[in-house]
């Protein structure tokens, strides 16, 4: 599945946010807790406060009552009351302690509101020194209740300088941890960051940079491998695909090129040769038929052979032969180099018919045999072979030119080797000098064409052995005429 | 990857570990680290009692916390120990009226003068909380029980004891603690009827210290300016005897002059090992407070209970001590 960037930068900005926002939830739950601390604290002394003061109301009012003997005054009093029977309620849960203190000051209350109603009671019923006598409890008692609320406020107080010192200090803790906090949420999101970027632009700027690579006209290079699974892998799959076409199209136009210039050799070769061939062909015509007239028949046919070959040496290069055309042309070949030597020199030739229906570049056989003549039988005084074997193996066809010479060197044959691998370039337009009496089509024109035109390097093996001689075999596709189209499209220009 | 961007990797994981790790640590700290929590394991107790003392900072009234303490815890009672810094009569009356507004289940305090507690301790037991008088009692008032020294008999044993150590000879100068409070009055009374009918001592002087070492420091050295013939000292309260033992070795008269004092403070205990002071009352404090507890139980509990309940007093000497040891409890 492709992880596009997209998620990868949303996922990245929702890890942001939600660590910043858990970060200041947790800063802000802190402080809330803090305040809440501080609030229950200080609600403790404002509810005692309260009481304090309420009670004092109450007792003013009560006085006020029976003074005026207002009912507004007994309105308010009764209203304190109530208030005053809720915030002692208030009082536990506020304030969780077990001290005695608090439950004789609860006690003291409730005290203070039974004398206070004792009190109205007995003034409403006209007994005065009774609610007199009530009256002053409840001024004593109110008097109690404001020093236990003063003692109980001292107590708290004390009590709570331990807390806000054991408070301060833990708010500290919360402060560094916060801080670090901060700091934590920081540096992952900064790493984050750059990972996510890093991984974004990193193919990018590995793109670009083998880009100007090919712009500038350098095509080699390695592929460029990411690991990044984004929209980026494509892209970069695509130009890795891209450099590789181009690269084999550019091969492919300098292998045509190369062909191109090994036939312009070839015809250079015939033009040298071509010095107006049909006056020379009806020359050598009408010497054959004179000497077949004198009844110098062996000059006649001698004579035809040379003509054969001459033929075929200055047709056309530019069209394919077929192999029985070459051999053909071997077979002249070999007649007028018996001619020569005689009895000096042994061809033998071991060829299925068969396999010479097929279609191989022109001049091929010739220079091969040529060379196997030159550089290996011709210093022999007797003895000399020279041998060509024609025969199918499974769907290929195998040319051997096989001589009994001087064999090659190592280095020679090492040069040769590795011309066939294609591993020395460098020579390979070099042209030959022409040795001795050679048509100067050298070997490794032979292999080059070869090689181009049935686009594979292994067409030639070559075995050799000093003084023992030389074996040349040639691998033709049978069946798979490889390279056929591309061939031909290049010859009929 | 560029050097730079490795770099910029380690210092931010680095960065990233150590604040980390920080934030752990003090993470850690906040969640081990406890406020101070108020106890609020609401405890029941079956009753809320106080004991007033004359004096909370007093070693005899301590013992007498100390017992009640012990039976408190005996029988889950809450037991609120209340009373002036310094003795002071008035602060004394408020505290029981305080209690009593507070609605205690009840109140033990001493009855020190029958003018001024007697009133209030009817009130509070017309409010329905009982009283029990300890150490002193206020006879005249509806105290439910007195638990306590025979005060009385207290003096008398004094008086006895000073005869047989004098030889039935002295001239005696008596300092008090109070000539209004009871338990003072008492011994005084008891003092001067054992040594009523002997020939030979006589009473030269009575002075009252006010329960206050200074004051009675005063006393005893006018007392020895005033009368030269004085040959003995009798101290009714616990202080008195001290500081006479104090103004006595100023004058470097202690072979001299026969002292005896009351309670054993570790004041006192150290005169007698010095030989100043010869004989001292031994009440039994702690008694007084155990016994006081359990008495004011059985009170709310319907139960019958003695009306008067006279702790041991003895008379202790140099040779008694180790049996004594402090306050002389059990």
């Amino acid at each position: 599945m492709l992880f596009r960037i997209r998620s990868k930068l949303l996922l990245y900005f929702i890890v942001l946010v939600v660590l910043l926002s858990s970060v200041g939830f947790f800063f802000y739950n802190s402080s809330e807790k803090l305040v809440t601390e501080y609030d229950d604290s200080f609600e403790r002394f404002l509810l005692l406060n309260d009481i304090s003061q309420r009670t004092n109301l109450m007792t003013e009012k009560l006085h006020a009552y029976i003074l005026e003997k207002q009912p507004s005054y007994l309105r308010d009093h009764q209203k304190e009351k109530l208030k005053l029977i809720k915030d002692q309620n208030k009082l536990y849960e506020v304030i969780h302690t077990n001290e005695i203190n608090l439950t004789n000051y609860k006690n003291m209350i409730d005290s203070f509101i039974d004398e206070s109603d004792a009190t109205l009671g007995a003034f409403k019923k006209d007994e005065i020194n009774k609610y007199s006598n009530h009256f002053n409890e409840v001024l004593k008692i109110n008097g109690f209740l404001q020093e236990s609320t003063l003692d109980l406020l001292n107590n708290k107080l004390t009590d709570y300088q331990k807390f806000y010192g054991q408070m301060e200090q833990q708010n500290h803790y919360y402060k560094l941890m916060s801080i670090s906090l901060f700091a934590a949420a920081f540096f992952l999101s900064t790493l984050l960051a750059l990972w996510i970027s890093g991984g974004i632009t990193k193919p990018i700027s590995l793109l670009s940079k083998a880009a100007k690579e090919i712009s500038k006209g350098n095509l080699s290079g390695e592929d460029i491998k990411i690991t990044t699974k984004d929209e980026l892998k494509p892209l970069t799959e695509t130009f890795n695909q891209m450099r590789t076409n181009l690269r084999q199209l550019v091969k492919e136009i300098k292998q045509k090129s190369e062909l191109d210039k090994l036939l312009k050799e070839l015809e250079l070769r015939s033009l040298q040769n071509q010095i107006n061939p049909h006056f020379l062909f009806n020359t050598l015509n009408t010497v054959s038929k004179l000497a077949y007239l004198e009844e110098a028949e062996q000059t006649s046919r001698l004579i035809e052979a040379v003509a054969a070959l001459l033929r075929y040496n200055l047709g056309d290069v530019n069209k394919a032969s077929t192999l029985r055309d070459e051999v053909r042309i071997v077979s002249e070949y070999f007649y007028i180099q018996k001619t020569r030597f005689g009895e000096r020199i042994q061809f033998i030739t071991d060829i299925q018919e068969d396999c010479l229906d097929i279609e191989i570049p022109v001049l091929i056989l010739q220079p091969l045999i040529e060379n196997a003549f030159i550089h290996g039988v011709e210093e022999y005084e007797e003895n000399a072979e020279i041998r060509l074997n024609v025969y199918r193996h499974k769907d290929r066809i195998y040319v051997e030119v096989i001589d009994n010479g001087e064999g090659m060197s190592e280095a020679t044959k090492k040069r040769f080797l590795d011309y066939v691998e294609g591993t020395a370039e460098e020579e390979s337009f070099v042209p030959e000098k022409s040795k001795g009496h050679s048509n100067g089509i050298g070997v490794k024109n032979v292999i080059r064409r070869l090689q181009l035109y049935y686009q594979r390097n292994d067409v030639v093996e070559i075995e050799s052995e000093l003084k023992k001689g030389t074996k040349f075999r040639l691998t033709i596709p049978g069946i798979g005429k490889g390279g056929q189209v591309f061939v031909e499209n290049t010859y009929s220009r | 990857m560029s050097k730079l961007s490795i770099v910029a990797y380690t210092v931010g994981s680095l960065f990233f570990l150590v604040s980390c790790s920080f934030s752990i640590f003090y993470g850690y700290k906040v969640v081990t680290h406890h406020l101070p929590k108020e106890d609020s394991a609401v405890k029941k107790y079956n009753y809320h009692f106080v004991l007033v003392a004359e004096e909370l900072d007093n070693e005899y009234w301590r013992l007498v916390d100390e017992g009640a303490r012990a039976a408190a815890k005996k029988y889950d009672v809450l037991l609120e120990y209340a009373g002036p810094k310094q003795a002071n009569l008035e602060d004394h009356l408020k505290t029981i009226e305080m209690s009593a507004a507070a609605k205690v289940d009840g109140i033990m305090t001493q009855g020190l003068s029958d003018d001024q507690f007697s009133p209030l301790i009817n009130k509070v037991v017309a409010k329905g909380i009982p009283v029990i008088t300890v150490d002193t009692d206020a006879a005249n008032s509806r105290r439910q029980a007195y638990i306590g020294t025979d005060n009385y008999y207290s003096g008398f044993l004094a008086g006895k004891a000073l005869i047989k150590d004098t030889k039935g000879k002295a001239n005696v100068a008596i300092i008090t603690g109070s000539f209004t409070k009871n338990h003072q009055i008492q011994r005084v009374k008891g003092f001067k009827d054992a040594v009523q009918f002997e020939k030979g001592i006589h009473i030269i002087a009575v002075e009252e210290s006010e329960i206050s070492r200074v004051i009675a420091a005063e006393k005893a050295n006018q007392i020895m300016q005033g009368h030269p013939e004085v040959n003995a000292f009798f101290g009714t309260s616990a202080l008195d005897g001290i500081e006479i033992a104090q103004v006595v070795e100023k004058y470097k008269k202690q072979n001299q002059i026969y002292i005896i004092g009351f309670d054993t403070l570790p004041e006192t205990v150290k005169y007698i090992r010095q030989g100043t002071i010869k004989a001292t009352v031994v009440q039994e404090p702690y008694e007084m407070g155990y016994g006081a507890v359990e008495m004011m139980i059985n009170i709310i509990e319907g139960k019958r209970v003695d009306p008067i309940i006279h702790t041991n007093t003895r008379i202790a000497r140099l040779e008694d001590l180790p049996a004594v040891g402090m306050g002389g409890r059990k």
